[in-house]
């Protein structure tokens, strides 16, 4: 049994913990049960198209602008300008660790129709629960899973970041990386950028406040994947147009 | 007579010499650190200052963002290891490098002057990363700036040369425009940072090369 037998086994077993996650794919998932005999007879000929989608490794960022490090009103805001000292990658306190850890990405995705989202419809969904690390991120020429679909497609969180920019503006930034392999092994179209929701709740100032805050980060999260699929539309339809 | 004892002794001395040759000395090492501290700085027509600042403080956070993601720890120590290390700032042959993949808090880096690893080893380096710096400035455009630092310990605990500076050069996609495809200038940020060393190893080659001949 190799790598990715247990990579499926796993997506199935994160399938299976969350039930609500199943029954929200059902719709974007091929039921050979369901379908009518011709279909299925189809689906075993031709393996089903194929998106893969892995969680980033966390939610570790916390980017601040210079203005926003005194954090205590215009006394603090001159004295951050002062220090001017950037900003260092660090672990953010409270409940960001859940809120967006690895296993609470997997579950949101499994939450959410990814392939009718990025406008897959007719791709199934494998949702993988260990992210990836950075360098096979971004230097993978191939297929990153040992998938032989013949319609095979890739969507990466590469990062999650919170960033906070002067007078309290909060927003989560989400790095999305897209590859369409169709049915070869080298990416026929790749695209990937930043989305960009604003933050209402998150920090939580009390432990009151944490549910509320896990909330928002769970909300700009499902929202970022949203705005990525329109950038992703936007810029099908300037390449559509070019040719 | 004599000399026949005399060849034959250094005959055995020759064929002592070869296990002890045989067991070649602990090989140097490279430690190399990435950088922590990201920074982006964008000045306007004011020319910088505090209103200068507020006026670009989101577009600067988003740099850093993005600074961040496209230059972490691993993405620093490979694009360093992909280059010709050895060459680029004359390390010995057979140089052992070693990765430190957690970045050194950078108020000590001035601060501690003795080696910032645990190793012994008798031939000792240290290259770090200290900052990185996106700029854009109205008349200069566009730039990533890498400040560099050598040190050469040799075989003990004490500082024997240590070259530190900038290294920087334009950008031409970065930073992207909200909405479109990142990737390619992502991917800039590496090559610039690559880039960068190159141009602080010809300067650190140069100055070791003076030093030397003082």
């Amino acid at each position: 049994m190799g790598p990715w037998a247990g990579r499926t086994a796993a997506a199935a077993c994160s399938a299976m913990l969350f039930g609500a996650s199943a029954a929200a794919q059902s719709s974007s998932v091929i039921d050979p049960a369901a379908a009518p005999a011709e279909a299925v007879a189809t689906t075993e000929i031709s393996p089903p198209c194929e998106l893969h989608v892995w969680p980033s490794d966390g939610f570790t960022r916390n980017i601040s602008t210079m203005l926003s490090r005194g954090d205590t009103g215009v006394i603090g805001l001159m004295i951050g300008a002062a220090r001017s000292d950037g900003d260092k990658k660090m672990r953010i306190p409270d409940a960001s660790d859940d809120a967006l850890s690895v296993v609470a990405q997997t579950a949101l995705l499994n939450d959410m129709a990814v392939p009718d989202i990025i406008g897959l419809p007719s791709h199934r969904l494998v949702v993988h629960d260990q992210a990836l690390e950075s360098r096979v991120i971004r230097n993978s020429p191939g297929r990153i899973a040992p998938s032989t679909s013949p319609c095979y497609a890739e969507l990466v969180i590469d990062d999650v970041a919170f960033q906070r920019e002067a007078f309290g503006a909060r927003h989560l930034k989400t790095l999305f990386r897209y590859r369409d392999f169709g049915s070869g092994q080298q990416p026929q179209r790749r695209f990937g950028t930043w989305a960009n929701t604003r933050l209402e709740h998150f920090p939580p100032e009390t432990d009151a406040d944490k549910a509320a805050a896990a909330a928002d980060l769970h909300s700009a999260f499902r929202a970022n994947l949203v705005l990525f699929a329109q950038y992703l539309s936007k810029a099908s339809h300037g390449e559509t147009e070019k040719k | 007579m004599k000399h026949m004892l005399k060849a034959a002794l250094a005959g055995w001395a020759a064929t002592i010499a070869i296990p002890a040759a045989a067991q070649s000395p602990a090989p140097c090492e490279l430690h190399i650190w990435p950088a922590e501290r990201m920074n982006s700085v964008t000045t306007g027509l004011l020319g910088g200052g505090l209103i200068d600042a507020a006026l670009h403080s989101g577009r600067d956070a988003s740099n850093k963002a993005q600074l961040a993601s496209a230059l972490d720890s691993p993405s620093q120590l490979d694009a360093l290891q992909s280059l010709d290390l050895h060459n680029l700032i004359n390390l010995q042959p057979g140089t052992v490098i070693v990765r430190h993949e957690e970045p050194l808090d950078r108020k000590t880096m001035n601060k501690v002057k003795t080696r910032r690893s645990d190793s012994t080893a008798a031939c000792y380096r240290e290259l770090i990363v200290a900052d990185v710096f996106y700029q854009k400035a109205a008349i200069y455009g566009r730039s990533l700036r890498t400040l560099f630092m050598i040190r050469d310990f040799g075989d003990d605990q004490k500082i024997d040369m240590e070259y530190k500076a900038w290294g920087g050069n334009g950008l031409s996609l970065f930073p992207p425009k909200e909405g479109e495809d990142a990737v390619a200038a992502l991917d800039e940020l590496g090559t610039v940072f690559k880039k960068n060393f190159e141009e602080y190893a010809n300067n650190a080659r140069a100055s070791m090369a003076r030093k030397a001949g003082k």
